[in-house]
This record gives C-alpha cells, structure tokens and sequence, in this order.
C-alpha cells in the first residue's frame, strides 16, 4: 500500500514538473517575453498538432517503420557482434576501437553521404538507424557476458558444459538487464536517427515534414512536430521498460533473510 | 577400494608451486576434510580432482580409474551456493541434468524427488532471491548431487551461513550422505566442523617455497550415526586440540 503510494507520488513529481513548465512557457509567450514567430505558446504548438494530426499521422508511420526495421537490425548486428567478441579475444581487440571509432562520427555528416549511394527511399535511413543503434547493443551485451559469475561459470565447466551451453544458461540470461539498458538508448536513437535522414533528402516521414515547415516558417507545427518525436521515443522506451520486466520477474523479487 | 585417490599431485602457476605432492585417499560413504589456512592450495586441488586444472604431475583416481584432467565426473559445489537467479529453485537444480543431455520435463521429475529430504518443499517455483541462505545452500547441494551422487567435493559449503544453520545444516549432511552412500571431500577453515563431520581430516601446512603438502592425517573414530552431541564431549576437545597443535 505505502509502496504504490510513494509510487504514485513520484510519478506525480514528474507531471507537476511537466506543467510548471509549460506554465511558465505559456507565460511568457502570452506576456510577449519573446516574439511569437520565435517562440510560439504551448496552446498554439497543440492547435497546430490538431490541425495536422492525419497528416502527422501519415508521415509518423514512415517514419516508424524505418526506426523499427533499422531497430531490429542493428539489434540483430550488435547482437551477433557482442557474442563474437566475447567468444574471440582477438576479433574483440581488433573491432574493439574501430567500434569506438565508428561512434566518433556525426551522423549528420553521414547522412548526406548514405542519401547519395542508397538514394531518396528508405534504404539510407534504415542503413543510418542501424549504425546508430547497433553500438549501445553490441557494447551493452559484451558488458553483460564479460560480468557474468566467474564461479557460474566454473561451476558449468566443471559439470561438462559446452561453450553454447554456458552461453544459454548463464551468459544471455545474465546479460538481459544491460541488453534493456542498451535497447532503451537504440530505441530513442533509432527515431532521431530517422528523423536526421528523413531531414537531408526523402519524400515522407516526420523529417520530411520538419523541413517543409520550417521553410514555411510553421514554428508552431514544427514544434508540433518535436513533441510527437519525444512522445513516440517515450513510448518505445515504455514499452522496452514495460517488456524488461515481464521478462525479468526474479528482479522484481526482494531479497529474503537467513532461516 | 578407495572411491577417490590423488597420487602425488603437484600443480604450479607462474613457476610458484601451489601444492605439492598431495596423495589423499577418501573411500566409500566417507566424509573427508580438508583443513587448512585461506589461500593455501585447497581449491587448486579441488579444481585438479574436478579436471578443471591438469596437474603438472600425478594423478587423480576414481573407482580404480585414471581421471586425471576429465571433467564431469565428480559433483563440485563452491564456496558460494552459486543459484543462477534467473532460474527458478527447481530449473537451478536440474542444470547438472539438462548439461548431460536429460530432456527438462524428466530431469524436474526426478529432481521433485529429493525435493523434501533436501528441505526444498515448496520453493520449486521461487527464485534463489525469494528463499533463505540455508535453503540456497541445500538446493545447491541437490544439484551437485544429482550431478553426481557417488562423489561430491564441497568448497566450504556452509562458511556463508550463521552458526544455527549451520549447526542444521552439519546434521542434515551427516544424515543424507549416509543414507545415500555418497563420498564427500570437503574443504573448510573451521576446525569444529571438520571434527564434527569428518571421518578423517587431511592437515595441510605451507612448506618453505609457499606450497602445499599434507603435514598429517587425524582418523575420527566416532561413528557417523554417533554424532549428535559428539561436539559437547570430551573426545571433540581433544581432537580438537591435536588438530590445533598441528595446525599452529
């Protein structure tokens, strides 16, 4: 009962956050603090949300639909990736930096470069969703693997475990909690990610629509167009929060004492 | 016959001898000790017997058969109770079984069957989180056992638990080893357990290069289903006392 109480409670913090906060933008729009064409008021921001809804709607599907597929590749690659360096030191030393590397790279920089070899579809900005989310997996789940119980798996070698036995039993399922961590980061990345391809050449997608109304000066449907962004990386990274842990329920177990 | 013999086993690490020249024998339904200070050698020998480790010379010995560097043959339980806690009690227990190739559903079948002699009833479903020390000991304790019922070695099975279940813990072992006819080489730095579960210890003492070797061999003549009791007695004192001597 005072644990969902308290819960409550914290969540409540959030929301009164998030009001006090478009109060006070609200104020000083209302009070003229800032020129509207510079910073238009939260109630103008939601009417331009309403007036576009179907056609944001229309442009967040694609945009959806490229952050998810470019998701699960770069979940498929960082995947594979971390298994591979956790199995072969060598291959670890060698991709170790380059991965790092990799990561140095502004994705707008490379964006322009995708759009001019895979062209307007959606190829680029698959290809760029999947650089940028692959990372946190791959980097997340090696973590993961190389913390696991030494004495676990010790304990499994001692009984004749094979590799891909000791990999089942004690690597994956100890990895799960920083596979989550990391998903979260590629889910939020995988949107922005979209977004920045759709911005520098496409035909539909919520980037696409950023840059039309931003060259027709809309600020209010561009930051329309920003809160739908945070919200729809709000709910992927609920529903990763909400799958963790349905998928861990040991971790949601308190620790009982001695006899 | 002995169920368990080392020949002579000497293993190295970075040119530093660790033990040296370690013959120990345990034979049937025996518990055997390992008493010595932290960090001297024991788990090398333990991990040399489990075939984790291939001794730079001699041999390990099992039912008459060389077993030197095999593993999968003896049930090892380590120092910590070492559950996997994204695995229910009962799917913890069954690993050894699933490793051997047993299909789940028959190897959680005959894994419920030693559910209540190892105290375990109604903690099948939980997670290692939800149950107590003892318990997490005891579940362990069945999976080294279904692992290997004949032979288990045991790194310091009880040093996480408080001195009640621990106290438990000594006579419920005392109790399933005999009637299940198991060998067990155990290790421990407590000299009251080692007396009180022992049929023989081995004392290990550093030589001058730092390795291990066994500086004497104390038979307890008391018999196993005479235990109860036993460390409130004269006789526990006094073995206590030789064990001291040799040890200090």
């Amino acid at each position: 009962m005072r644990t969902s109480i308290k819960r409550i409670l914290n969540k409540s913090y959030a929301i009164i956050g998030i009001i006090l906060l478009l109060g006070v933008w609200q104020l000083v729009c209302s009070l003229e603090l800032v020129p509207g064409f510079m910073l238009p008021s939260p109630i103008s921001v939601a009417k331009a949300l309403g007036e576009d809804f179907s056609l944001l709607m229309q442009h967040t599907k694609t945009t959806l639909l490229e952050a998810l597929l470019g998701l699960t590749i770069g979940v498929a690659i960082g995947f594979l990736l971390a298994i591979m360096m956790d199995s072969f030191k060598l291959l670890k030393k060698i991709t170790y930096p380059l991965l790092i590397i990799s990561q140095t790279i502004p994705t707008v920089a490379i964006a322009p470069l995708l759009v001019l070899w895979f062209g307007y579809e959606m190829l680029p900005k698959v290809v760029l969703i999947v650089l940028t989310t692959f990372f946190p997996i791959a980097i997340g789940l090696y973590e993961g693997f190389s913390s696991c119980d030494s004495d676990c798996i010790n304990l499994l070698r001692s009984m004749g475990a094979s590799k891909l036995q000791i990999f089942g039993y004690v690597k994956i399922p100890g990895a799960v909690t920083p596979f989550f961590s990391a998903l979260k980061i590629s889910a939020s990345y995988s949107i922005v990610g979209a977004v920045i391809s759709e911005w520098l050449g496409g035909f539909e997608g919520l980037g696409v629509y950023m840059t039309r109304v931003k060259k027709a000066y809309q600020y209010d449907k561009m930051f329309a167009v920003i809160i739908l962004i945070s919200i729809l990386s709000l709910i992927l990274m609920g529903i990763i929060s909400f799958a963790h842990k349905k998928l861990t329920p040991w971790e949601q177990i308190t620790k009982k004492g001695e006899d | 016959m002995n169920k368990l013999e080392t020949i002579n086993v000497t293993k190295s690490f970075d040119g530093r001898c660790i033990i040296k020249d370690i013959s120990l024998q345990v034979a049937d339904n025996q518990i055997v000790c390992l008493l010595g200070e932290s960090g001297i050698g024991k788990s090398t020998l333990f991990n040399v017997i489990a075939g984790m480790i291939k001794p730079d010379s001699g041999r390990v010995v099992i039912d008459g058969n060389d077993v030197t560097g095999k593993v999968g043959i003896v049930g090892y339980s380590f120092q910590k109770d070492l559950l996997l806690e994204h695995r229910t009690v009962l799917d913890n227990v069954i690993l050894p079984l699933l490793i051997k190739g047993r299909k789940k559903k028959e190897a959680r079948e005959e894994a419920l069957g030693y559910f209540s002699l190892f105290g375990l009833e109604g903690a099948e479903k939980l997670y290692p989180k939800a149950i107590s020390g003892g318990m997490r000991q005891r579940a362990g304790l069945l999976r080294t056992y279904l692992y290997s019922p004949e032979i288990m070695l045991l790194d310091e099975p009880f040093s996480a638990l408080d001195s009640l279940t621990k106290a438990k813990m000594h006579n419920w072992y005392l109790d399933i080893s005999q009637k299940y006819n198991q060998s067990t080489l155990m290790i421990t730095h407590d000299v009251d357990e080692a007396v009180y579960m022992s049929d023989r210890i081995y004392v290990l003492s550093a030589a001058s290069d730092g390795s291990a070797y066994i500086k004497s061999c104390v038979e307890i003549s008391r018999k196993r289903e005479n235990r109860r009791g036993f460390d409130l007695t004269e006789e526990f004192l006094q073995y206590k006392k030789k064990i001291h001597d040799l040890l200090y």
